[in-house]
């Protein structure tokens, strides 16, 4: 595997801030025991954001610390307060097997009854313990399709709020399209600003640049007043994306940049370009 | 920074094993951390204290399942108490207040916020300062609020490739930052004597 294409890749980042899928987690995880150096790497990047973290800490309230403690402290003495009445509770039946033989068998006999009998109901209860384990975890499982269901519809009702979004965009007169026009770099390729000077909105699909190398990112720049100003990458996976709107600019260029952007373009790599 | 020996072995290895003092050391170690993540979600200190507590205890319950090898102990710990804060803010009541705040309160509490705490490490709060406000947005969100991209997106109100480029430059630059700066020595010294004082 080559790590530096993979560490690049910016799925470590992705993996601490919990955006990878379980499928990609496992793969991870996998990769990190086989491969120190990007246990490294993501201990750097943890270690980073922790400090981020620490930096935005609140004072937890006084008391709390304390409090916490003590419900742990609970929690750890239960299950030794429960085994103790167990066996105090053993305790007066040896003192039951003196007496008369008639009586003794007569009380032998009662308490076999009542001991069957509270064999019985434990075991009744038991079960109906276990039962309402079974209905709780089913219900926890029923709550987390529930979640899953409920963060799919959200998704999706994203998806479908963008797509209307760019109907919208097309059916709209306010949006004016801006051909940007392949240069010798790629010929015949062209993408589009839509351009709305009333809203002052401004969106912008790529469309057939080609396929950008793995180390590099298309940027798209506005010129105003002859000066390019960063208006963030663009990929060619988006399709259409919202971009800012720059109402005075006189151009839009997008040139090929090192990975994730430069603060000033490369001429050499300009690829389309179109006035306002 | 860059050392890959895990600070924090023997608290996580005293924790395995069922001792309640290691419990107390992290609370002090990342307690504050931790408290100001769920807080910038819940936005209330009522309900954050209630949460830090819930936490606490899945903390103390699930350390078995933290496995040193997938990552720091305070990623583990972090994500558990996003969850547990982003599960009371997804119950219906909740959802109602937390959808009617609106990305300034937010950003507008989270400052004055920091204005109002006597945080000992102003030193390090000086070094993340130098990080642009944009993209201390997109890490808030996403890293302590637990947000996705698509749902920064949203709030941010900016493309989604920006909010997934924004995090690649915000991390960069946090390690270029944090990677071999003098004022963050002195404010790990600081915080380190504030401790020994303690």
């Amino acid at each position: 595997m080559d790590l530096k294409k993979y560490i690049e890749s910016g799925i470590l980042e992705d993996y601490v801030l919990g955006l990878t899928s379980d499928t990609d987690n496992k793969e991870i995880e996998q990769n990190l025991v086989k491969y120190p150096k990007l246990q490294k790497e993501l201990n750097q990047i943890e270690d980073a954001l922790a400090t981020y973290a620490q930096s935005k800490a609140r004072p937890m309230p006084e008391g709390l610390s304390a409090q916490i403690m003590q419900s742990i402290d609970d929690l750890a003495t239960q299950p030794t307060a429960q085994s103790d009445t167990s066996t105090s509770a053993a305790k007066p039946q040896a003192t039951l097997s003196k007496g008369t033989n008639t009586l003794g068998i007569f009380l032998g006999l009662a308490l076999a009854g009542a001991l069957l009998g509270s064999y019985f109901l434990n075991t009744q209860k038991q079960d109906a313990q276990q039962q309402l384990a079974v209905s709780q975890t089913e219900k926890q499982e029923l709550n987390d399709r529930f979640l899953a269901f409920q963060l799919d519809c959200e998704e999706k009702d994203g998806t479908i709020l963008r797509l209307q979004e760019q109907i919208d965009i097309f059916r709209n007169p306010d949006y004016r399209p801006i051909s940007l026009k392949g240069t010798d770099k790629a010929p015949n390729t062209e993408s589009i600003v839509y351009f709305n000077a009333k809203e002052n909105k401004s969106y912008f699909d790529i469309r057939n640049l080609p396929t950008a190398p793995s180390d590099k990112d298309y940027q798209l720049w506005a010129i105003v007043g002859g000066v390019p100003t960063d208006m963030g990458i663009v990929n060619l996976s988006n399709g259409l994306v919202k971009v800012d709107h720059i109402g005075d600019a006189q151009a839009f260029a997008v040139t090929l940049e090192a990975r994730d952007g430069n603060p000033a373009p490369n001429l050499d790599e300009l690829y389309v370009i179109g006035n306002v | 920074m860059s050392t890959t020996i895990n600070p924090d072995l023997s608290m996580i290895r005293q924790l395995k094993s069922g001792d309640h003092r290691a419990m107390a050391a992290i609370l002090d170690k990342y307690g504050d951390a931790l408290y100001g993540a769920i807080y910038q979600i819940v936005k209330s200190d009522d309900i954050a204290k209630d949460l830090m507590q819930d936490a606490s205890i899945k903390i103390w319950h699930n350390i078995k399942s933290y496995d040193e090898q997938k990552g720091r102990l305070f990623t583990w710990l972090l994500r558990v108490c996003r969850n547990t804060a982003i599960d009371k803010v997804r119950t219906g009541k909740f959802k109602a207040i937390a959808q009617s705040k609106t990305l300034e309160s937010t950003v507008s509490n989270s400052v004055s916020h920091s204005e109002e705490m006597n945080i000992p490490d102003s030193g390090l709060q000086q070094v993340i300062q130098r990080l642009d406000e944009k993209y201390q947005q997109v890490i808030n969100l996403i890293y302590l609020q637990g947000f996705t991209q698509a749902e920064a997106a949203k709030e941010l109100d900016i493309p989604l490739g920006t909010v997934k480029s924004r995090i690649k430059i915000a991390i960069r630059e946090l390690r270029a930052i944090l990677g071999d700066n003098p004022l963050l020595i002195l404010a790990v010294i600081t915080s380190l004597l504030i401790v020994l004082i303690k």
